[in-house]
């Protein structure tokens, strides 16, 4: 067997718990979405200006398809700023259901 | 001790078989693993009890690890798809160096949005695309894909099943993009900017090689010394299969061994310094393991030479099964599964037979053909070819039901005589690539190279008896030749002169002054 000082020992050891811990809160994720959120902030919602948003960003907006984000850059592009977030009901294809799925991500300032 | 880690890779190994076999419940697992680990910290004074609590703690560890790979996450694209789908949109980046052949391209997609309906989702895992396109796609290109989605089929071919070994590969669906489908490049360079410069140079090497040799020649090139099989003749990849000579064009331990040594050369030879010329080898020896498309054989060959090339700047002696040892537990560490991969068995198999075997049949000759350096060097090649046929036989009766007596004699000439060709054909690709007018003067040699060892593997092929094929072979038979094998290999006929060892960076008097000092050897 192996002979091993009292420090490797305690480096194995830690190593072992590390790996555990790992494992354990992987596993967690996997079951349970909110802990998935909370180990991953990025999975979650962070707001993103209208009108500065490209074509990359918007796209990142869950329920946004590309020809939607295309769209809303020709209006943005056609029409100027969004004064209001409800006027992105004018851009085709975004109707109440739509916006009221992306309306919280998204910001005018 | 000399080989710390191997009883933790073995350890692991049999974890994963465990979790495989018994569908244990994973959170019993885990405390029994916590369990293992209070008793090491209670007997952390008393040698035999913390080493037994450690080695439970890792043999857990793998049957926690595999069972925790079975579950998949909420997001996974495999859970969002409903067993039958209509036609899906896919917004996701290219995982890999995509395959495109004439108005057909296969590449994995790391997917990141899926659309059903007009409803997108944010999804994760990974998708095989299967597009009927002309153009070319390339690493790292977020894409977006309309097609439909479907799980691969469960054909089988001798031991070998499709559907498992994408599982394996953590792939558990496949999207078919029809001609008149939709792709749109959405954004280029998404992906790793290492693996990205690392699929350029590959591109580079390959065109280089491409314009200036035959389609015949650069097919076999290419499989050589870039692992890209797509031009290899079929007829050559069944003669090399049949005469046990495949691995020469899987890359491996072989052809990393000829790379980190043309690196090492070539940077000795423009004087850059011990260190660096080390350092920059180990980096040069990634990219060129990511370009070959990592897979587990050269993982595990660029795994050891770090450890011995590394070995350098620690001042360590590297015991092979240690740092066979260490890509073992990182290869199964990132995927489990591995462990039921053909490629996976054959490639540790391959290195540990080799290992064990070699110095015992060696000991089988007189000490005096070792003074007369031709006779060693035929003597020491035949034991190598040896056992590595003998370690690999089973398996390989196995899984591809043949029996390849002529394996030692056609890797005896064909192994050196493959080192050559990858030498020049590294050296041609190289050149091509950096002075593409330079090219052309180093072309017709290597055709010449190529064609010989085709002409040589096709005479081997038609000796009498060069190969048979055997009826289906139970497990059972597998394990108890092994079985076998260690009991007569154990019994007093074969005598090792001991394991082989390979030292780094240092001179033999270096090495000698170190024994001498008795201070700094240890293992690594």
């Amino acid at each position: 067997m192996y002979n091993l000082t009292p420090q490797e020992r305690k480096v194995i050891l830690f190593l072992i718990c590390l790996s555990l811990i790992s494992l354990a809160v992987n596993y967690a994720a996997k079951l349970n979405s909110p802990i998935a959120t909370l180990l991953n902030p990025g999975s979650g919602c962070n707001k993103i200006n209208i009108n500065r948003a490209g074509y990359q960003e918007l796209l990142d907006l869950q329920g946004l398809t590309p020809s939607l984000a295309e769209k809303i850059i020709e209006y943005r592009q056609e029409n100027g700023p969004f004064v209001d977030l409800a006027e992105l009901k004018k851009v085709k294809g975004i109707g109440e259901r739509r916006f009221e799925s992306i309306e919280d991500c998204l910001t005018l300032e | 001790m000399a080989s710390p880690l191997a009883g933790l890779g073995i350890a692991f190994c049999l974890g994963i078989l465990l979790g495989a076999c018994l569908k244990a419940p994973v959170a019993a697992l885990f405390l029994f693993i916590f369990l293992s680990l209070i008793f090491g910290i209670i007997f952390i004074k008393q040698n035999t009890r913390f080493n037994l609590c450690v080695l439970c703690a890792v043999f857990l560890s793998g049957a926690a690890l595999l069972r925790d790979y079975q579950i998949l996450p909420n997001c996974h694209i495999a859970k969002l798809i409903p067993y039958k789908s209509g036609p899906v949109s896919l917004i996701g980046v290219i995982d890999n160096d995509p395959l495109c052949r004439a108005g057909y391209a296969s590449f994995i997609l790391k997917a990141e949005k899926l659309g059903i309906n007009q409803a997108w989702q944010k999804t994760c895992g990974k998708v095989l695309v299967k597009a009927a396109r002309k153009e070319r796609f390339f690493y790292g290109e977020r894409l977006f894909l309309k097609g439909r989605l479907y799980r691969p089929f469960s054909f089988s071919c001798g031991k070998f099943n499709y559907r498992n070994y994408l599982k394996h590969q953590n792939i558990y669906l496949i999207l078919s993009v029809r001609s008149g489908g939709i792709v749109k490049r959405l954004e280029k360079d998404a992906g790793n900017p290492l693996k990205s410069l690392s699929f350029r140079i590959k591109h580079r090497l390959r065109e280089a090689v491409v314009k200036n040799l035959s389609f015949f020649s650069a097919g076999i090139l290419n499989a050589l010394i870039l692992g890209d099989r797509q031009d290899l003749p079929k007829y050559l990849l069944e003669i090399l299969t049949n005469l046990g000579t495949i691995h020469i064009i899987a890359i491996s331990g072989f052809n990393v061994g000829i790379v980190a040594f043309i690196i090492l050369l070539i940077l000795k030879i423009i004087k850059i310094p011990r260190k660096p010329r080390h350092l920059l080898t180990i980096l040069l020896l990634i990219i060129y393991c990511i370009l070959t498309g990592a897979n587990t054989p050269v993982v595990r060959a660029t795994v050891m030479a770090l450890i011995f090339l590394s070995a350098y700047f620690f001042k360590r002696e590297v015991d092979i099964y240690n740092s066979l040892s260490v890509a073992v537990l990182i290869i199964l560490a990132v995927n489990p599964w591995q462990l039921f991969e053909i490629s996976f068995q054959l490639s540790f198999l391959s290195v540990i037979s080799i290992v064990w075997l070699t110095p015992r049949i060696k000991s089988l000759f007189a000490q005096k053909t070792d003074k007369i350096p031709w006779l060693r060097f035929l003597i020491l090649t035949f034991c190598v070819s040896s056992a590595a046929w003998i370690g690999l036989l089973p398996l390989v009766a196995y899984y591809f039901r043949t029996f390849t007596p002529i394996s030692v004699l056609a890797n005896m000439i064909i192994v050196p005589y493959a080192a050559l060709i990858t030498v020049s054909g590294f050296t041609f690709a190289l050149i091509g690539a950096l002075i593409p007018s330079f090219a052309p003067l180093l072309a017709a040699s290597n055709e010449l190279f190529i064609l010989v060892l085709f002409k040589i593997n096709a005479f081997l092929a038609a000796v009498p008896g060069a190969y048979f094929k055997l009826p289906e072979i139970p497990f059972v038979y597998v394990l108890l030749y092994y079985a076998l094998l260690a009991v007569i290999v154990n019994s007093p006929l074969f005598k090792a002169d001991g394991p082989i060892r390979l030292r780094s960076g240092s001179t033999l008097k270096q090495d000698v002054r170190r024994v001498d000092k008795g201070k700094k050897l240890c293992y690594i």
